[in-house]
């Protein structure tokens, strides 16, 4: 094997400085956030200091990725994998409820989420798997095969009541995508999205009376077509079957709060302090930051606790509101310019591990990062996900940067891999 | 390969940027109204914290109360002060330790409040209040402190204090934040979730000059904010104080319990403290002192020291002989001092006599025959069966348990088993005589003063008890849950040996504790202390005939059993039965005769 002199910093600089500058805002805007008056900044109540910490614990992970072997990380898939989904087990049971899921483990004080390293693990493993059988994602056998390890970490995480995290899972199907499977299939998934939406809205009638009619037009086109009728009579069943199971959804699945939250992103305006809270406080904090914000360590919707969890899930108001739409922009292209830089990193592997592993770091970042803002700026239901190495929070600050070096490993043997 | 794969992907990144900068446009520029919202009219959500409840004694008299303390506030950017010596001279601060708090204030921000000075008392608050009005950008808020007017009962009342870290992390309710107060120790911990009440929210809107302009939708929205219960206990704080003044210099504790009810009417552990010194400004300080003191001033003895019962156990040891039928009333027997140190003279005793002389030789003999009564041939085989019936009786009494106490943070003693000897000795390897001192209540069992007390009870109700309790009620609504634990040990022995233990007061070991309308019944104890003097230990009850108060005392170090806990207990039962005590030559004696060694 050749010698690694390419070291990691000559990599891929525009994914290392991106990453860099991403977790340094992101540390400066918690440390903004934190009204600590009072409490030292070297002191564990300190939230900044902590995140400081887990940078630290980064940077040391980074160096030992460095050290370890190629052929170790390919290994490691199945291992890890099975480690992860007994640990989301482990923690349905001997886990500690915090806002109402049990997704924490507590040691000895130090709160570790399986969760978050489960992201990790599974797109190493679904990585592998591409790699080494000759999986056709538009073969339905392999599709289900492949599905099933998406899913397992999905139900399981489900059942903590980290609805949130779980629909993360959903963004593996991008990679199945990239991976050749059909657009149809997307289609087909986002607009069942859509139709389980519109039954918030509108009255159930009216969606039978419409989606029938929709339904005989189709009909009456393909008549002659019989694949497309069958496959439009499957469609059709399916709708209807979504709008009947709306109710239930709602109403057992799904927690109030997340109903809540669903109608409240319809209607934010029918009840601004209790589901729409969140909501509308971000769009304050943001909104008064106008066209150059309040200044850094300025901000006073942020800085009174308005926002709730704004070192977490709501980071972005405060960069919303101290630097402004200027610096809200920056801030916005620096994060595409990351996400582009690792697509085409991904898109540049020669070797199918590396690649399927790149998607799939793009689609889990890219997904956060879509749905985070997004529901900042009251564009998508508050689902409790954090913008990857922003937000506060040790488990999914690590997991992130791990799916980072990962990558920026896997690139860095690109040219020995061809001879393998 | 899959180059159009790409493009999608590109495309969905250049839409999100797309989408997101034109939301971004709207919300921070094209649209003022979030501005406007956010700069004209905020809307606050307004903690509202509850008031702590209140404590009362058992005839309403307030033990525990909250009165207003400030922490004062700076805001830089705000700040102007006309006179800064009086602003100096209202803090007593000086001008450079002013200048240290101001940078730090502007080092953290110009515009948002820094903790400027903490804790100020109401009444120094009161004598600065007026010069307040000079200084501008220095901000004060009221926050309710635990106020406590005897000063009294500091063990059982515990304190509070802020919240740290690790029962912030343990607090899943997620209630708690920082800052906020806990109850640290005592019922103020142990009814916490009673005391604390619930936290309420307000939602109130500001104008852009901070002034408050009314309460959002009319308060429609808002938390009501719910003040805490209040505790009354079952303690006479009259008693408790004047047993406190009887223990000042010494070295113990004393527990007095209704006996009809279980209810302690007093629990006094010495040396102890001002309750308040561990309220307000100086709390840090004070507590560093008192855990600093070689008397531990913070140890709850009452229900945390555990001795060895000493002679009181003998009047256990009677009942189960009684119960056993290993002795009969009438049953005499000739002792001699063979076999145990003694301070009683040989003769011919039955069960009372033996009682009121405490001799250590007859309950030798009697325990040996409750402990070998030839169920086998085995002697070692025979002890143990002899003995795990014992532990039966004893635990029957309460001892070995935690009797189930509100506060927590309560000792169970100890009771020795067959299986604790097995594994000091080996198993089949110990009988009697490896355990004959449990038969005057020395060696490895151990009591806690309050179960010494509920034995007092259980006496004075003459084989029943109710566990000792201290919170009667909350709010208005009686605690009720008390289970009645009848001991099977039938009354009439409880008779013959309550019988001896007036004896013991009449004309016994327990003579200086005697008054006649008080009509006392006790047993003295003096216990072995390895690292020194003697403690003295007393349980009684008065009067004999439907008793109002048990009660056990333990002076440590004191000295032969009736000079010090006799003399309290009798003092005490009296002062509650009467309201007042007239042997004034007795108190005296109490108060002058200091047991502990004092050093200095």
């Amino acid at each position: 094997m050749r010698k690694i002199n390419n070291s990691i910093f000559s990599n891929d600089p525009i994914i290392i400085i991106s990453y860099l500058s991403l977790i340094f805002i992101g540390f400066i805007s918690i440390y903004s956030s934190q009204y600590s008056e009072g409490i030292s900044f070297f002191s564990f109540e300190n939230e900044s200091f902590k995140q400081l910490m887990w940078i630290f614990v980064c940077v040391l992970v980074f160096f030992i990725i460095q050290i370890i072997e190629y052929r170790f990380v390919f290994d490691l898939a199945l291992p890890l994998y099975i480690i992860s989904i007994l640990l989301l087990i482990m923690v349905l049971f001997f886990g500690q409820e915090v806002k109402s899921s049990t997704s924490w483990f507590n040691l000895f004080g130090l709160k570790f989420q399986p969760s978050e390293f489960t992201k990790f693990s599974t797109a190493l493993f679904l990585a592998k798997v591409f790699d080494s059988s000759g999986i056709k994602v538009n073969n339905l056998k392999s599709l289900a095969k492949v599905s099933i390890i998406i899913i397992i970490p999905f139900i399981l995480i489900l059942l903590q009541g980290d609805t949130g995290t779980a629909l993360v899972y959903f963004s593996f199907f991008l990679v199945l995508f990239r991976e050749g499977l059909s657009l149809k299939f997307f289609f087909i998934g986002i607009s069942f999205v859509l139709i389980f939406l519109m039954g918030v809205v509108f009255d159930k009638m009216i969606l039978y009376i419409f989606f029938t009619i929709l339904f005989l037009i189709v009909l009456g086109i393909s008549i002659k077509d019989f694949t497309k009728t069958i496959n439009s009579s499957i469609f059709f069943i399916l709708v209807l079957l979504i709008i009947n199971g709306q109710d239930f959804l709602m109403n057992n699945v799904l927690k109030p709060h997340h109903k809540k939250r669903i109608e409240s992103l319809i209607n934010p305006n029918a009840d601004p302090l209790g589901a729409g809270w969140n909501v509308t406080q971000s769009k304050i904090a943001i909104g008064s930051g106008s066209f150059l914000g309040k200044g850094y360590m300025e901000g006073t919707q942020t800085s009174f606790n308005f926002v709730p969890f704004q070192s977490t899930d709501f980071i972005f108001s405060v960069i919303g509101e101290e630097f402004g739409y200027i610096g809200s922009m920056l801030f916005i292209i620096l994060y595409i310019l990351f996400l582009y830089r690792v697509l085409i990193l991904s898109e540049n592997q020669k070797d199918k591990f590396a690649r399927v592993f790149g998607y799939s770091v793009f689609s889990i970042i890219f997904f956060h990062f879509a749905v985070n803002i997004s529901m900042t700026l009251g564009l998508f239901p508050v689902i409790g996900i954090p913008l990857p190495l922003v937000s506060y929070g040790g488990s999914s600050l690590l997991s992130f940067s791990l799916l980072i070096f990962f990558l920026l490993k896997l690139n860095s043997f690109k040219p020995s891999l061809l001879s393998r | 390969m899959n180059g159009d794969k790409t493009i999608i992907f590109k495309i969905t990144l250049i839409f999100v940027l797309i989408l997101f900068s034109s939301r971004l446009f709207y919300l921070q520029v094209y649209n003022l109204d979030y501005r406007s919202l956010s700069e004209k009219n905020i809307v606050h959500l307004e903690t509202i914290y509850p008031s702590r409840g209140i404590i009362i004694d058992r005839n309403d008299f307030v033990l525990v109360e909250n009165r207003p303390n400030y922490d004062f506030y700076i805001i830089p950017r705000k700040l102007s002060v006309s006179d800064t010596a009086s602003l100096l001279n209202a803090f007593s601060i000086t001008k450079s330790e002013f200048e240290e708090l101001y940078d730090n204030a502007i080092n953290y921000s110009s515009y948002r409040p820094s903790l400027f000075y903490k804790d100020m008392s109401h009444i120094r608050f009161a004598e600065i209040q007026t010069k307040l009005y000079d200084f501008n950008g220095i901000y004060h808020i009221s926050k309710p402190t635990r106020f406590y007017p005897f000063s009294s009962l500091s063990h059982s009342l515990g304190y509070v204090a802020e919240i740290n870290n690790n029962e912030i992390m343990i607090d899943t309710s997620g209630y708690y934040k920082q800052r906020d107060l806990v109850g640290k120790s005592g019922i103020e911990k142990n009814f916490e979730n009673n005391l604390r009440g619930s936290k309420g929210v307000q939602l109130k809107i500001y104008d852009v000059r901070g002034n408050e302009s009314g309460s959002f939708k009319e308060g429609e929205d808002d938390l009501i904010v719910e003040n805490g219960d209040r505790l009354k206990l079952s303690i006479d704080i009259k008693l408790q104080k004047y047993i406190e003044k009887l223990l000042k210099g010494k070295v113990g504790s004393v527990v007095a319990i209704e006996p009809k009810s279980g209810e302690i009417l007093a629990i006094a552990s010495s040396p102890t403290f001002d309750p308040n010194m561990l309220s307000g400004r100086d709390y840090s300080k004070n507590y560093r002192k008192l855990q600093l003191d070689t008397l531990k001033p913070i140890y709850n003895r009452a229900l945390m020291a555990t001795y060895p019962p000493g002679s009181m156990f003998k009047l256990i040891q009677g009942l189960i002989g009684l119960q056993e039928k290993i002795v009969k009333k009438e049953d005499k027997v000739f002792i001699d001092l063979s076999r145990i140190g003694d301070l009683a003279p040989p003769g011919t005793y039955d069960l009372n006599k033996a009682i009121v002389n405490s001799s250590n030789n007859y309950f030798y003999w009697l325990f040996r025959k409750v402990i070998n009564q030839n169920r086998s041939s085995n002697t070692y085989t025979d002890s143990r069966i002899g003995l795990n019936k014992w532990s039966q009786y004893v635990k029957m009494f309460g001892l070995g348990s935690n009797l189930n106490f509100e506060i927590s943070n309560i000792n169970s003693g100890f009771i020795p088993s067959s299986n604790y000897y097995d594994r000091y000795y080996g198993s089949g390897r110990w009988k009697f005589s490896n355990i004959y001192s449990l038969s005057i209540g020395q060696g490895e069992l151990l009591v806690t003063p309050i179960q010494m007390a509920n034995f007092a009870s259980i006496l004075a109700n003459r084989g029943y008890f109710y566990n000792p309790s201290i919170v009667t009620h909350i709010n208005e609504s009686k605690i009720e849950n008390k289970k009645k634990h009848i001991l099977k040990i039938e009354k009439k022995h409880f008779d013959y040996v309550v019988d001896a233990m007036e004896n013991v007061v009449t004309s016994g070991s327990g003579r200086r504790g005697y008054m006649k309308e008080l009509m006392l019944c006790g047993k003295t104890s003096t216990v072995e202390n390895p690292h020194g003097y003697d403690h003295s230990g007393f349980i009684g009850f008065a009067p004999k005939n439907n008793p109002k108060i048990a009660i056990a005392a333990y002076i440590e170090n004191a000295g032969w059993g009736a000079r010090a806990a006799a003399s309290i207990s009798s003092l005490a039962s009296e002062y509650y039965i009467f309201g007042e005590t007239k042997r004034a030559w007795l108190e005296d004696y109490v108060l002058k005769g200091d047991f502990i060694d004092e050093e200095d």
